[in-house]
């Protein structure tokens, strides 16, 4: 067992070149083909051509962005503010992107109130939605690397001012990157078990119970961004921000 | 483009011809031309080929009449070859005199035997027929041979290889209507890194741009006799606003053009930077003519329709109805500001959104524009949008036309509850619709993929377990060196085992020496010493028998006691006999010695319960 964990590890070190995928071509004439298409205003050729480069395995937020400009051009407002909500979550800072994504929840018709959380308590729930999630992975990387290696320096170190300094330096890295492990795992909750969808019909008739039978509780229109807590028989508990909630169709909304 | 191609060629006839020379040692006088068939327009290269040893400089050959042909220019390159054969050098030297021939006549033409003399001798060259065909047709005449128009001393050249022509049609034009000017890079030279150097500011005119030029597309074309390569860089619309003589300013462009250097291993040649200015232009533009200008005529030249609908035909009242007015067509389509509505009694209006849509046919401007109305009813009954007309001037005619739409009804009904006023939502609606989205992302050469999951690549996994290692490490190696600072007996402890090893390599030495007495010092010193270190005690006052006591009271086995006691025996039978020892006896005890260390050193691994 001794022997096998430095060979493991050189094993790793060696095979690490290889084991990245290498980039591939065709989504990017895809996307570009996309572009051209917009340009000349065929918007439906446009999705199709983005759609295709989505299809091929990227995620990029100038393709969601883009696909969202082509969905608005064509009419459909809920699957462009799918798309841009896409872009988003890869590019959360882009001014073009929250730009286009306010204005378009700018006409959907109802305008639920926002959460009801504010001030402090705000910015630090939003804290995480300011980054993606491969940033946070790679600075929580680049922390933990500093604390370690002042950690290392503080116990590699014998004389006393020299072992002060790194104590401090390992003191402010801890606390950093418990930091940024917070804010690491609470963009990773948020994205892979918080399921949010967009409604796409026009208008639906949100009901008490999963079935065309119960009593329709909610009407809620193209657009809005809503929260799936429970799935069942092609039905789905939506929960809107506002805390408002009820059953409606799964073919009418679109995971983002 | 020229000099690339001599070069090639040369390089290749450099290496066939070469080899022949090398083989012959004669001089060799061969004519080519690069095409055997040929049109009118096209250009013909004519390469007479001198090589030989010792060819020196010898004077041009004389050429026979070229008839049927012009000569459009000449050039001359040389070569050099050297070779060792069997440690003796010979060189050879390669001379093209290259003429380019443009045909003047159609059919077979001859072209007739070079002449050369060297040394007394003459050397004739075969004949060579040609065909020479009507022109293929492709490639026309430029519709308008300017001159070159190259401002002298700014061009490297300066034997107009190289000019910019700008071509305005048509040149008396009306106000409003389109005047296209097309500007073509006319080259004889190779061109590299051609940019704008300054657009031309027309004042006077609104312009538009049909073409634009992203990679230069060059296509043979003969001016004044000279083949060129032609290619069009920029097709502008331009549209005056004044009526006057009014002068377009030239186009500059910027570009690198090799110099032909004499040198041939210079192969990539250098490039120098060159400004090229086109000829400016002067259009007459003529005013519209005033007798017959109809009323609400506001500027529109061209050929136009338009029409016009409404979204629904039956409305409540007070609710909104939009009318859209589309004019389609070719012509100054920007200035066109907007029709002219009747007076629509009943309606409250509200001022137009306007969508254009710029489109280029055949290099003709047009396109649609489309005047979104919100109209609201203000009264029951049948209502009537009249016929909305465009008064627009028809510079082919050289008249004034009305382009006009068909009246439209609308039933406007009741509204089913008395509502004050339905503004909100309109308004809501009208400022929204002058909000658009922000435009599309670029293109891109390579879309990353921004959703891999980061945490799940070898490279994180490795970059947070290495350190954990490292850490590992570091606390280990810290614990070391603290233990050998304050633990005086870890310290000797782990000292000993290199002490005696060097101790025991030197009482090697001294058995080689043959120095028994020495020798046997050194090694129960040693010895004493190791086992001082190993239990921490201060051996060297100890006798033998006491030491091995400190050995059984730390636990050590019989086994080492006995190995250690046998070498302090030998060492102290030896010191203190009278007779000298042989080698073969040191060796003997050096070997026990080094035993009874390594028994020792194994018994301490196996537990530290020992120590």
């Amino acid at each position: 067992m001794r022997a096998l964990g430095p060979s493991v590890t050189a094993f790793l070190l060696v095979a690490l070149p290889f084991m990245r995928s290498f980039p591939q071509v065709v989504p990017s004439q895809a996307y570009n083909q996309g572009n051209s298409f917009f340009q000349e205003g065929e918007y439906k050729k446009a999705i199709q051509a983005y759609r295709k480069a989505l299809s091929l395995g990227v995620r990029n937020s100038y393709l969601y962005y883009n696909l969202g400009n082509a969905y608005y051009k064509d009419g459909q407002l809920g699957r462009a503010i799918w798309a841009y909500e896409k872009a988003r979550i890869l590019s959360p800072r882009d001014d073009d992107i929250n730009f286009n994504l306010k204005l378009l929840r700018s006409f959907i018709e109802d305008k639920s109130s926002a959460s009801s959380s504010r001030g402090v308590m705000k910015f630090f729930s939003q804290l995480p939605q300011f980054f993606a999630l491969r940033e946070l992975a790679w600075g929580e990387t680049i922390l933990y690397l500093f604390l370690t290696i002042s950690l290392i320096g503080y116990l590699l170190s014998f004389k006393p001012g020299l072992r002060r300094t790194m104590r401090h330096l390992s003191t402010v890295f801890a606390s950093l990157f418990f930091v940024s492990t917070l804010l690491l795992f609470a963009r990773y909750y948020e994205l892979n078990f918080k399921q949010r969808a967009i409604i796409l019909s026009s208008q639906l008739e949100a009901r008490s119970g999963p079935g065309d039978e119960y009593t329709k509780i909610l009407t809620l229109h193209e657009g809005i961004e809503v929260e799936i807590k429970e799935s069942r028989e092609g039905w789905c508990l939506i929960k809107l921000p506002n805390g408002l909630g009820g059953w409606v169709e799964r073919s009418s909304l679109l995971k983002i | 483009m020229g000099s690339w191609k001599s070069k090639l060629l040369l390089i290749s006839s450099f290496l066939l011809i070469g080899l022949e020379m090398v083989r012959g040692g004669e001089l060799t006088f061969i004519a080519s031309v690069d095409k055997q068939r040929l049109s009118l327009n096209e250009q013909l290269t004519l390469t007479v080929t001198v090589s030989g040893k010792d060819v020196g400089s010898i004077a041009e050959p004389e050429p026979p009449p070229l008839e049927g042909f012009q000569v459009v220019g000449t050039n001359s390159s040389t070569s050099s070859q050297f070779q060792f054969i069997n440690g003796r050098m010979s060189s050879s030297k390669t001379i093209n005199f290259i003429y380019y021939l443009q045909p003047i006549k159609v059919g077979e033409l001859k072209i007739g035997s070079f002449k050369l003399k060297v040394r007394g001798k003459t050397y004739h060259t075969d004949p060579i027929t040609v065909k020479v065909t009507k022109s293929a047709g492709g490639a026309a005449k430029l519709p308008h041979p300017t001159a070159p128009q190259v401002p002298s001393g700014e061009v490297s050249t300066g034997r107009g290889n190289l000019f910019l022509s700008a071509l305005y049609s048509p040149k008396e034009v009306y106000v409003g209507e389109q005047v296209t000017a097309t500007y073509l890079l006319c080259t004889r030279e190779d061109l590299t890194n051609v940019q704008y150097g300054q657009l031309p500011s027309n004042t006077g005119f609104w312009t538009e741009d049909i073409y634009q030029a992203k990679t230069l597309n060059f296509h043979p074309q003969v001016i004044n006799g000279m083949r060129y390569d032609v290619a069009k860089i920029r097709e502008v619309a331009l549209f005056p606003t004044t009526a006057g003589e009014l002068r377009i300013s030239p186009m500059e462009l910027v570009c690198d053009v090799s110099v032909r250097s004499n040198d041939f291993f210079d192969f990539w040649g250098r490039t120098k930077r060159v400004r090229i200015r086109s000829n400016p232009g002067e259009i007459k533009v003529l005013p519209l003519p005033p007798e017959g200008k109809p009323e609400g005529f506001a500027g529109a030249v061209g050929d136009f329709t338009l029409h016009s609908e409404i979204d629904k035909n039956q409305v409540a009242l007070g609710n909104p109805v939009n009318l859209m007015v589309t004019i389609r067509g070719t012509g100054n389509l920007r200035l066109i500001t907007t029709p002219v509505l009747p007076p629509l009694e009943g309606f409250k209006r509200y001022e137009p959104e306007v969508e254009e849509k710029i489109s280029k046919v055949d290099s003709r401007i047009g396109g649609r524009k489309i005047f979104k109305y919100v109209l609201i009813p203000q009264r029951e009954g049948e209502l009537t949008i009249g016929p909305i007309c465009l008064p627009y001037f028809d510079p082919q005619a050289k008249c004034y036309r009305q382009a006009k739409s068909k009246p439209i009804s609308l039933r406007v009904t009741p509204g089913e509850e008395e509502k004050p006023v339905t503004v909100l939502p309109l308004s809501r609606e009208v400022k929204l619709l002058g909000k658009d989205v922000r435009y599309i992302k670029p293109d891109l050469l390579k879309l990353a993929d921004q959703g891999r999951r980061v945490y799940k690549t070898p490279s994180y996994i490795i970059l947070h377990l290495l350190p954990l290692l490292a850490i590992f490490f570091s606390f280990a190696y810290r614990r070391h060196q603290l233990r050998i600072n304050q633990d005086l007996g870890y310290a000797r402890q782990r000292r000993a085992k290199g002490l005696i090893q060097r101790r025991l390599k030197e009482a090697k030495r001294l058995l080689k020496e043959g120095s028994s007495g020495e020798f046997y010092g050194a090694i129960a010193k040693a010895l004493t010493d190791y086992i001082g270190d190993k239990l921490n005690i201060e051996a060297t006052g100890l006798t033998i028998d006491q030491l091995i006591d400190q050995l059984r009271e730390r636990g050590y086995p019989s086994e080492v006691r006995e190995k250690f006691a046998t070498c302090f025996e030998n060492c102290d039978l030896a010191r203190f006999s009278p007779s000298n020892l042989s080698a073969k006896e040191m060796g003997e005890t050096l070997r026990l010695a080094q035993e009874a260390i390594w028994t020792m050193e194994k018994t301490t691994k196996q537990g530290e319960k020992v120590g």
